[in-house]
């Protein structure tokens, strides 16, 4: 679809999604949001990711889609892909799902780069060991779902102020560890074209998915529908809907990358209770900010097992 | 070697992979089975009806979230919601560790218990359905 207004990038999939049944086309859509902004998972609560008035200061909107994942920042540095099946055509296996979709992504940055490009954990696409993609997916009505992208760049600076966060301190260890754990096409110094980028992922999936795959843009019936699902993902209702839903009171550590975390927790070391920040790596304390400020027992904690 | 699944075979299952069980008190609890979790992966999120909101037999009751992966509740049979398990709303991961004991979702007061656990399978059908709901999971989908 091109270039194409962020809401859209997000209602039109979606679209497809609500309007599929057996008889419909499996669809691939590969688009780029010609502007900014932030789209929450669809069980996260709006109020424990994004910073509200952060965004509003930056004119940034903020969308929720009904795929999971987490919460992000997007925009058109980034190339879309977005597989909408219908769920009789994939495999019930939700493991087997994100192969199924992703390993043309994977095998578009092989014919590519000179990189180990891989599908680790069966749903994060990694590059050199790190994350050079975001990916969700869900069952919606008839239709089986795998959205992702693929980082051209990527602004830390704006993902990191938008978040909400409890503290600066959170903050900064957010962003330094998404700096460790993410990488994009400019990192390794990449010279490729989003289109030319764009023709080779429609190559890969005909080849893996072994059939053609024919171009064709949107029905009228899909684009008026377009417009009213962009409104429902953008509306106050839709955006606050898991704010009261769940029953965990408990913040949930951010996700920054497969096994790696950032947690806001009060622990207790020694008979003594703390608080503080902890980016937790495979189980392990990486690096911390106490509350307290207090350095000698933050090196203390470092490398030991963090148990919440 | 294929993997092994346990059905407990005091419950009723269905093809979205819920099972029912009737209490001595004659509600039914709510759970899911463990091909279904297999399929799915670590859960991380459930959004799952309000204690005294009505149900209705493959209608959305909820929803749940593994491995990045949404998908819908239906409820398995139709009833008022009399309890949730907040336990697995606060640890999700409860419902892949013990499903069919802690990992409960709901329970229900049923509306038709005798002619919609009919629809369900149990007891001496259980292990070809089983066979075959396994291998329409690793089959389904994939060419070749």
């Amino acid at each position: 679809m091109g270039r194409i207004p962020g809401w859209q990038t997000q209602a039109v999939y979606h679209t497809v999604a609500e309007l599929m049944t057996e008889d419909t086309p499996d669809t691939i859509i590969i688009s780029q949001p010609s502007d900014p902004y932030v789209c929450l998972g669809y069980h996260q609560k709006l109020s424990e990711i994004f910073d509200r008035k952060a965004c509003e200061e930056k004119e940034i909107p903020i969308l929720r889609r009904k795929v999971g994942g987490g919460g992000t920042y997007l925009d058109s540095s980034q190339l879309f892909y977005q597989c909408v099946f219908h769920k009789s055509r994939v495999p019930a296996n939700s493991d087997k799902i994100y192969e199924m979709m992703l390993t043309p992504v994977v095998n578009t940055l092989k014919h590519f780069f000179d990189v180990k490009a891989e599908l680790v954990g069966s749903h994060e696409v990694e590059m050199n060991g790190k994350r050079v993609a975001g990916i969700g997916g869900g069952q919606m009505g008839e239709a089986s779902i795998v959205v992702g992208n693929i980082l051209f760049d990527f602004d830390f600076d704006t993902m990191a102020s938008v978040w909400n966060v409890p503290n600066e301190a959170f903050r900064e260890l957010a962003k330094e560890a998404m700096k460790d754990h993410i990488i994009t096409l400019d990192d390794i110094g990449s010279m490729v074209k989003m289109d030319k980028l764009a023709d080779q992922l429609i190559i890969e999936y005909e080849s893996h998915l072994n059939c053609k795959l024919n171009p064709g843009g949107m029905t009228i019936t899909e684009i008026e529908r377009a417009g009213q699902v962009g409104a429902v993902l953008r509306s106050e209702s839709f955006l606050n809907s898991m704010d009261e839903e769940i029953g965990s009171s408990k913040r949930k550590p951010l996700k920054i990358a497969r096994n790696v975390f950032i947690h806001y927790e009060e622990i207790e070391l020694s008979g003594e209770k703390i608080v503080g920040s902890f980016r937790v790596e495979n189980g392990l304390i990486h690096s911390v900010k106490l509350d307290n400020g207090n350095a000698e027992m933050e090196k203390k904690l470092t490398g030991k097992q963090f148990i919440n | 070697m294929k993997k092994q699944f346990d059905f407990k075979p005091d419950r009723f299952y269905n093809s979205n992979h819920l099972w029912s069980k009737q209490e001595d008190d004659g509600r039914i609890t709510i759970g899911m089975d463990e091909l279904g979790l297999d399929s799915l992966g670590e859960m991380a999120y459930l959004s799952l009806p309000a204690v005294g909101s009505p149900v209705e037999m493959g209608k959305v009751m909820g929803s749940m979230e593994a491995a990045k992966m949404t998908g819908e509740l239906f409820a398995p049979i139709s009833g008022i919601v009399v309890e949730k398990n907040d336990a697995v709303l606060q640890n999700p991961l409860l419902v892949n560790e013990d499903p069919f004991d802690k990992g409960w979702l709901i329970k229900i007061e049923p509306a038709n218990w005798a002619d919609e656990s009919a629809a369900m399978v149990s007891g001496d059908a259980l292990p070809d359905w089983m066979k075959s709901e396994i291998e329409r999971f690793e089959t389904q989908g994939i060419a070749g």
